[in-house]
């Protein structure tokens, strides 16, 4: 079922939303994602994605207060909701799993 | 204060134009918060192109309104039923459609042509790849003594080394003349000689080898660089190759030109209809050229020529004004771009050029016309939309919205239109050839090459026509469903409406016809009442420039005076035939009791010139046999000369060197100009470049016999000839070209303007049916019947001929002002074009009345 898989890049901005809890909106993951992953993340991107998320029913947004520094333009927050929580437990799981299968010596030879 | 610095303000229009509203705000603000954090970090200009960028990153398909996309009230199945509905509804009123699509195709063809014909006007020169680099340098010549200023489309010879030595902005300069000009015996005429065949050539031209520097053409064969270098050489243009070579190779072939021998070095396309300097030949420069000739100056690079003009007359002060003092003499160079050349003021010696003020007028009349024709297809939709109210009903009850019903109505005028479109390319593809044979339009079919010009065109004409198609349904849409299916509703109610625009049909109509009326007086006017000349029935036959038939000449012209039908005959100098441009010199006369320097008009004649022409003598005495003689030294002025001069008595004055023996009256040389202008009249011992025959019977017959006799004298010599009345109309090409237009365009607006009224009139006798029947029923009489009518479209007539009047009075004393020899606005033509409005109503209530006729009162009252 599409809404429960997750690409690489859905599942890092799904985790950063999550690592923000209340002060997640556009600018900030963006931010954010740069910080730990060192790799440039484009506003465009991240909001298609965010949409996307949205659409799958892992995230939910509302808009906040207005403020100076975006024009007087309110933020829209992101919040994960319930399934978007189930799904990231799930893929950690999964991936806990796979780790616990690899035996230690082919992790050593690569 | 710093302003705080703000994102492009277009771009944020554009953003929340093509943004769903609920993404909008938070997307601004995103934006907004990077914009201000890049303003810090990397400067305004970057942070704004950063912007700009990510609005356009935006236009994704989550983020676009989504009525762009899909409007749920125009379901896609309808639009079959609406087709279907328009096509029933257009066979069902056949003669309504029939009226629609006639008065849109006649009004779509003429925006179309002369649309055209303003682009190719436009397009003028814009071949040369190097246009935007390339000036004219051309000289003023202004006398000391009266100020006079004339203005030559030349500059002088000299002009050409200075340019090239002294400015290091200009690439390349480059001098070419038309060959009468260096040569001064000959007119612009050329004898060429290809093997054993003989053409008289008139537009050969002499350039220097930088020629082709300045000037791109499309080569054939022959390199343009090297073209022009060697003297003797000449570069044909490719029908000029074809008649003199056929199919063979032309290159390093052999002309004899004038008697002197030319290599052919080069073959170029022939020049295109759009540029104002034909030639079809270019010959070589011996080493340079001896006086004038046209200058072009290539800059090295667009901006060169800013403050160019100013250098110019540096020059000017330093080089040329000194000498030119000497003689009395003043005047200044002149830079003009050649992109705007065509539209410049026509300077002596210049090529036939554009005007710009016809152009405007035609582009205005062309869209008056579409706009008609437009204005009647919404007369006849509105006055026919009251039949269809009961399908606007129905729909409605099943449930239409306002905006289909608008398409519905929409689909069928776009239906229409694109038949008229058709049909009207059809016939501007049969036209064009016609009015460029008809030398009406100088522009060929292949104008429709450009696509960019043509979708413009079919995108103003389907603006417009779909706009005028659709605009009752706005009415319609708006009516109430029950009262439409009850036929209650009254659309054709909005009279004002409906008059206003008939009004500005008939203004037009009448306007037209005024005009036209007008421009008709004018060029009757110019043609005929000129009496000053006898132009009618004398025959002007081109004399071969070769210096060898200076003795055979007399010879011939005694035997042709010999002929039966042969009144008398003249042999003429260059330039000395009526509507030529005279020579030009400089004499010293005394001017109001003072000795000055005059530069002044002359021609060359013989001295039975008079007497050919009727010209007669106020003064003295016409020339003899004696004047002839190799010194001679007298002069026949005009009665112009006379009074610009103050002379009291002109017999006893000298001109130069010459003494005057005679002054004759006053007669127009040319065909726009008054009688009277300055002019002198010398014996000519030059070569002759015409000879003008005034014969009795101006048929086939004579002319053969002519040409016998000229055989008979100058065995091979080409035999051309026309007549100089011909050489008088062409010279009123300009305006023959707008009277035949105008009389084209007012036919065009009657015609359209009577199918309008014609439908109009046949819609109201089926909306009156009820009203007529009764009226029969009491007895009223076909007449009366009919007069109602009369009254109606009567008052509306009245109110444009009113209107009409003003507006045709001024623009066309206007227009007459331009010409020396004018006739005035005359009322008759006024009324004229108001009888013609009048009949054309009268016929069309003739078909009304052989309706009313047939109506059965009893039937039409039951009608419902």
């Amino acid at each position: 079922m599409k809404g429960t898989n997750l690409g690489e890049f859905e599942e890092l901005v799904l985790l950063t939303t999550a690592a923000l809890v209340n002060e997640a909106y556009s600018v900030a993951i963006c931010d954010e994602l740069e910080k730990y992953t060192g790799r440039l993340a484009k506003l465009g991107v991240v909001h298609t994605v965010l949409h996307r998320l949205e659409e799958k029913g892992l995230l939910k947004s509302k808009l906040g207060e207005a403020t100076n520094v975006r024009g007087g333009k309110r933020k829209r927050y992101y919040l994960v909701t319930n399934a978007g929580k189930a799904t990231l437990i799930k893929s950690k799981e999964l991936r806990d799993r796979l780790w616990n299968v690899i035996p230690e010596l082919a992790l050593k030879r690569i | 204060m710093i302003k705080n610095p703000a994102p492009p303000k277009w771009a944020q229009r554009f953003l929340s134009w093509y943004c769903r509203p609920e993404l909008l705000e938070d997307l601004q603000g995103d934006l907004n918060e990077y914009f201000n954090r890049n303003s810090l970090s990397k400067g305004q200009f970057k942070a704004k192109l950063i912007y700009i960028l990510d609005v356009f990153k935006f236009l994704r398909s989550y983020t676009i309104r989504k009525s762009f996309l899909y409007d749920p009230h125009l379901h896609w199945i309808l639009y079959k039923n609406y087709f279907t509905t328009a096509q029933r509804n257009l066979r069902k009123y056949k003669l309504n459609t029939a009226l629609n699509i006639a008065g849109l195709t006649l009004g779509i063809s003429c925006f179309i042509i002369i649309s055209l014909y303003v682009h190719h006007e436009l397009s003028f020169d814009k071949h040369y790849k190097n246009l935007e680099r390339i000036y004219r340098v051309t000289f003023n010549f202004r006398s000391l003594d009266d100020n006079q200023i004339t203005a030559l489309a030349w500059a002088d010879a000299p002009l050409l080394d200075r340019l090239n030595e002294h400015f290091p902005e200009i690439e390349a300069v480059t001098g070419i003349a038309q060959i009468r000009n260096f040569d001064s015996s000959s007119g612009s005429q050329t004898k060429v000689k290809s093997g054993t065949h003989t053409f008289i050539e008139d537009r050969f031209f002499v350039a220097d080898s930088s020629y082709f520097n300045v000037f791109s053409h499309d080569w054939i064969a022959g390199n343009p660089s090297t073209a022009l270098t060697r003297p003797a050489s000449i570069v044909l243009t490719q029908g000029l190759a074809l008649k003199y070579f056929q199919d063979t190779d032309p290159l390093d072939k052999s002309l004899i030109i004038n008697n002197r021998n030319y290599l052919v070095t080069g073959v170029i396309e022939d020049l295109p209809e759009n540029t104002d300097l034909k030639f079809d030949a270019l010959l070589s420069l011996d080493s340079h050229f001896s006086d004038w000739c046209f200058t072009y100056i290539l800059f090295r690079n667009a901006n060169g020529a800013a403050g160019f003009q100013q250098k110019l007359d540096t020059l000017f002060e330093e080089e040329v004004r000194p000498v030119l003092q000497q003689s009395n003499f003043d005047g200044s160079y002149h830079l003009e771009a050649l992109r705007g050349l065509h539209f410049a003021e026509r300077k002596l010696f210049d090529p036939p050029k554009g005007n710009q003020a016809s152009l405007y007028v035609f582009t205005a009349i062309s869209l008056l016309i579409l706009i008609i024709s437009a204005f009647n297809y919404i007369n006849l939709s509105v006055a026919q939309s009251v039949k269809r109210q009961a399908e606007v009903g129905i729909r409605k009850i099943f449930g239409a919205v306002r905006k289909q019903i608008r398409m519905r109505y929409t689909v069928e005028s776009l239906m229409i239109t694109v038949v008229s479109i058709v049909f009207a390319g059809a016939i501007v593809f049969y036209v064009i050839p016609i009015l460029k044979n008809n030398h009406i339009l100088n522009y060929s079919i292949e104008e429709l090459n450009d696509v960019s010009v043509v979708s413009l065109l079919i995108a103003i004409v389907f603006l417009i026509c779909v706009t005028a198609g659709s605009l009752p349904s706005y009415y319609l849409s708006r009516t109430d469903p029950v009262a439409n299916l009850k036929g209650k509703t009254r659309i054709g109610d909005n009279r004002s409406f409906r008059n206003g625009l008939i009004i500005v049909q008939f203004t037009a109509s009448i306007s037209l016809i005024f005009a036209t009326g007008v421009v008709y007086d004018q060029m009757a006017f110019l043609l005929q009442k000129d009496t000053s000349l006898e132009k009618d029935q004398v025959l002007v036959v081109d004399i071969p420039d070769d210096e060898t038939l200076l003795s055979t000449l007399p010879v011939l012209k005694n035997a042709v005076k010999a002929l039966a039908f042969v009144k008398n005959a003249s042999l003429v100098g260059e330039n000395s035939i009526p509507t030529s441009e005279p020579t030009m010199d400089i004499f010293e006369v005394n001017q109001n009791g003072k000795k000055t320097i005059k530069m002044l008009n002359y021609i060359r004649i013989d001295e039975d010139y008079f007497d050919v022409l009727g010209l007669t003598m106020s003064e003295g005495r016409k020339f003899n046999a004696r004047d002839f003689d190799s010194d001679n030294n007298v002069v026949v002025v005009n009665e112009g000369l006379v009074k610009l001069m103050g002379w009291k008595n002109p017999l006893q004055q000298t001109v130069g060197s010459k003494s005057i023996v005679g002054v004759v009256r006053d007669f127009s040389f040319q065909a726009l100009q008054q009688a009277g202008e300055p002019m002198m009249v010398v014996p000519n011992n030059h070569l002759p470049q015409k000879l003008l025959v005034k014969v009795t019977s101006p048929d086939s017959k004579s002319i053969a016999v002519l040409q016998n006799t000229w055989k008979q004298n100058l065995k091979d010599l080409p035999f051309t000839h026309r007549f100089l009345d011909e050489y008088f109309s062409q010279q009123l090409e300009k305006e023959n070209t707008l009277q035949k237009l105008m009389t084209w365009f007012s036919s065009i607006t009657v015609v359209i303007a009577c199918l309008g009224l014609f439908g109009l009139i046949s819609i109201s006798i089926v909306q009156r049916m009820k009203e007529t029947g009764i009226r029969k029923i009491f007895g009223a009489r076909v007449i009366q019947l009919l007069a109602l009518t009369w009254k109606e479209y009567g008052i509306l007539l009245a109110i444009s001929s009113i209107i009409a009047f003003p507006l045709v009075f001024f623009s066309m004393t206007k227009w007459l002002e331009g010409f020396a020899n004018k006739t005035s606005v005359g009322i008759g033509e006024y009324f004229t074009a108001v009888g013609v409005m009048v009949a054309v109503m009268l016929f069309t209530l003739l078909y009304q009345a052989w309706k009313l006729i047939k109506i059965n009162p009893i039937q039409s009252i039951r009608y419902e």
